[in-house]
């Protein structure tokens, strides 16, 4: 056993924490005028970079289609002969949950709503809105979101597996930077995403508990005060320490199936308490509604009028998945080992789509046809008015509201665990230079660091602030992932010809027949030997 | 210049082509003064024919016995007894990508590989080493002359011109042997098929070749002269081979690819050209 506790690549390792406490620190001393700093920043990139994020997240799912149907489909992660690590089916418990899990709990019933009240075009809470809110919502948290992850994760996986070059973000720039990613331009490039993942979980999860805490006080009596917010982070951390301890076999893995069964669970509910046949029908119907305009709404750029309706929600949806892209990339590619390219992009650009199609369906359509049935807009009223309750108020509209409320509890804080012990490996991975398993001590560090941050900024405030920040990085990576593309095709189109080379077999058989021919001459020779000089002994 | 080549690598295929790369080999040391000569064989299999392998058992002898004494005959025939510094080495890796590694990581100055055996396909193995392997290939024709007194290093100031200009000079030296590098200019002309006169289209591409020189100049020096010369409507890999039978040419050291570095093939169309139609000059194709 290695007694190590500590297995660190230093100049990252320090580099990052240096940089956690100083960004900490000056959001605590500075205080709000931070967060307008940030949100100026934020504002500034959504207003004048919209239409770069637009067309190239188009691109990002273009790309991944493409590789799935090239030639290259047939690559596998790993090598020829790799076998995947995990089933099928808890490969795709972990994809959903560390990727969108959690955020499919909180916008699942509130988004369409959002949209279905405050539409980008025409009227609000009319039946034309509601088909409108199912499309933009089914574009936030389809094809387009995964494409990013997808992108991501295949190149981190591809390079890190049939490359053997560390599991870090760096060496996806192998085929341009060369070697040079062991210097100090590849430490900037972890040190990098390193913040982006850390800061990333760590404001989620301090947004994410507030909104637990508004959940528990809706249902309860107990006050959502700052400290049951931190309690809860506590507890999180806890569960997600242990989980990280117990390695990704054991903990991520058991939790995301759990996590995977809740959801169903809670989906099953909706589906008996709910509008059963309306759920049905308008999956179907939005599906469809969705391929069939889908070039439309992803190209459309508002650009003939100026809401900012699209800087709030489409552009700072594509910011946010790419800022979570390294994370939740190189959590997909830890797990994707032994899958094609064809395997994989299915698997992660597909099936979750429609998974999430149907969630959202149950979710958020129910709660838009209960209104629009109803004849009053007061349930909407009470969906919009803060999307941390939303999930609650929706549940409140069925029978056993009680139970619903305790599965949906439970389900969003075993989301929250998984997003925050598969953040902790990857940031472990990354700071101990790449290796897939980083020591227990170190692991138990990162998740508690996540958590310590996340109630820093609680108690301090600032939570807003780096979370904005946090958006404001999708910029530079969205350029990174277009590199990364580049990288990807240029690394697979030379495995590729590698693979072709190595498929010639030479004849096997005419070569069994020179060898024997070469052995049965050296037999006889020795026979002879041994008849023309009889006391030469032979072993 | 810092090292000479000491470690030779010869890939032995159980055919007629090994004695004629040893006797090639053994003449090149007289020049070169090689330090260790591996001869390495692969063996593929692992299954023989039930009557060898009686045969082999009745004696107690292992197939690795057997070859390394074949192969040992060989040598002895062509170097004398004592031959310290030759070793056989017979590989039973599973894969070629791990005979790959092998090689590469035992760090060989030249592996020396046989253009054609005389069991179908075993060029193959070559086709594949030149592709995948980062230590230069040494092709040897059958008609080689077995000396190295005039190099020539075909170069189109590309990624690989570097390594070639690099190891051309230590052969040249380690050798005595004369090195000229060539650069051919070639004139596509289906993209001007309008235009008449091409002399201004010539002497501009020519002014920018030299200019491409005066850079790989800086970088190394010691870079001898560069010859440069005009393509005809041929393959550049003809012009080139012409070219050295022209100059009396032993050796021809070429980039495993050229400008056009598309990543869809390992290896570009004139090493392959050269190596393939080649039938006197032996060609080294540089791998980094």
């Amino acid at each position: 056993m290695s007694k190590k506790y500590f297995d660190i690549h230093k100049p990252v390792f320090w580099p990052a924490i240096g940089l956690i406490v100083l960004f900490i620190s000056v959001t605590l001393i500075v205080g709000d005028p931070m967060e307008e700093f940030f949100g100026v920043f934020k504002d500034w990139i959504t207003d004048k970079t919209g239409w770069i994020f637009i067309i190239t997240v188009n691109a990002f799912v273009i790309f991944c289609i493409y590789l799935a149907f090239s030639k290259y489909g047939s690559i596998r992660l790993g090598g020829k002969d790799a076998e995947p690590e995990f089933t099928t089916a808890a490969w795709f418990a972990m994809l959903f949950s560390a990727g969108m899990g959690i955020g499919l709990l909180f916008w699942g019933v509130a988004e369409p709503v959002f949209h279905y009240r405050s539409p980008p075009f025409g009227e609000g809470g009319t039946v034309q809105a509601a088909e409108k809110a199912m499309n933009y919502t089914f574009m936030h948290w389809g094809f387009h979101a995964w494409a990013i992850y997808a992108l991501v994760a295949l190149s981190l996986g591809f390079f890190a597996f049939n490359k053997g070059l560390p599991l870090t973000i760096r060496s996806v720039f192998y085929p341009i930077l060369g070697d040079k990613i062991y210097g100090w331009i590849g430490d900037v490039i972890d040190v990098f995403a390193v913040l982006a993942t850390l800061f990333g979980l760590a404001t989620s999860l301090g947004l994410g508990v507030k909104q637990v805490g508004a959940g528990i006080a809706f249902l309860t009596d107990i006050e959502n005060t700052v400290w049951l917010q931190v309690g809860l982070i506590a507890g999180i951390t806890l569960i997600a320490t242990l989980s990280v301890v117990a390695g990704v076999e054991k903990g991520v893995k058991v939790l995301s199936e759990w996590n995977i069964r809740i959801a169903a669970t809670l989906l099953v509910f909706i589906l008996i308490v709910g509008p059963t046949i309306f759920i049905f029908r308008s999956t179907i119907q939005n599906i469809g509604n969705y391929l069939s305009s889908i070039v439309e709404v992803a190209t459309w750029t508002e650009a003939y009028r100026d809401k900012g309706w699209q800087g709030d929600w489409t552009v700072f949806y594509w910011a946010w998945w790419i800022s979570w892209s390294p994370f939740v990339g190189m959590f997909i590619a830890r797990v994707s080992k032994g899958r094609t390219v064809r395997e994989f992009v299915t698997g992660v650009l597909l099936i979750p789509s429609f998974l999430t199609f149907f969630w959202l369906s149950a979710m958020g359509g129910s709660a838009i046809f209960l209104d629009l049935h109803s004849g009053t807009s007061v349930l909407s009223d009470n969906i919009i008015q803060d999307e941390a309750t939303a999930l609650f108020v929706f549940l409140n509209e069925f029978p056993f509201t009680t139970i619903g409320s305790i599965v949906g509890i439970i389900l969003i804080a075993s989301f929250f665990v998984t997003s925050s012990d598969s953040g902790s490996l990857v940031i472990d991975s990354i700071t101990a230079g790449g290796k897939l398993d980083a020591p227990v001590a170190q692991r138990i560090f990162w998740a508690n660091a996540e958590g310590a941050v996340a109630a820093v900024l609680l108690i301090g405030g600032g939570l807003t602030a780096l979370q904005t920040a946090t958006i404001t990085t999708g910029l530079p990576f969205l350029f990174i992932l277009l590199v990364m593309a580049y990288s990807l095709r240029k690394g697979l189109q030379q495995e590729y010809a590698q693979q072709e080379v190595l498929k010639q077999e030479k004849s096997r058989k005419d070569y069994e027949s020179k060898l024997a021919d070469v052995v049965w001459k050296n037999v006889q020779k020795r026979n002879q030997e041994k008849k023309s000089d009889p006391s030469d002994k032979t072993k | 210049m810092e090292n000479k080549l000491d470690r030779i690598a010869l890939l032995a295929d159980l055919s007629s082509m090994d004695e004629l790369l040893l006797k090639y080999i053994k003449k090149l040391d007289t020049q070169f003064e090689f330090k260790q000569l591996d001869i390495i064989h692969w063996l593929e299999v692992e299954d023989l024919p039930a009557g060898v392998r009686e045969a082999l058992a009745a004696e107690g002898r292992s197939l690795n016995d057997v070859l390394t004494e074949e192969l040992m005959e060989q040598v002895e025939a062509q170097f004398g007894p004592n031959n310290a510094n030759v070793n056989i080495l017979i590989r039973t890796e599973k894969s070629i990508t791990d005979l790959i590694k092998f090689i590469d990581s035992s760090g060989y100055d030249l592996m020396l590989l046989g253009k054609k055996g005389y069991y179908e396909g075993s060029g193959i193995l070559s086709s594949k080493l030149v592709r995948l392997s980062k230590t230069p290939c040494l092709f040897v024709p059958e008609m080689a002359r077995p000396s190295v007194a005039a190099i020539l290093a075909p170069i189109d100031f590309s990624k690989f011109s570097e390594p070639v200009v690099k190891l051309s000079l230590k052969l040249s030296q380690q050798a005595e042997a004369s090195l000229e590098l060539l650069h051919v200019i070639k004139l596509s002309m289906q993209f001007f098929p309008y235009i008449k006169d091409t002399k201004d289209i010539k002497q501009e591409l020519k002014r920018k070749a030299e200019e491409r020189y005066r850079q790989l100049k800086k970088k190394l020096d010691k870079t001898p002269e560069c010859t440069m010369i005009f393509g005809k409507d041929e393959h550049i890999s003809k012009t080139i081979y012409d070219y050295a039978i022209g100059e009396g040419v032993d050796l021809i050291v070429i980039g495993r690819k050229g400008s056009h570095n598309d990543s869809d093939f390992l290896i570009g169309s004139v090493a392959e050209r050269l190596i393939a139609n080649d039938k006197s000059i032996p060609v080294l194709v540089v791998n980094q």
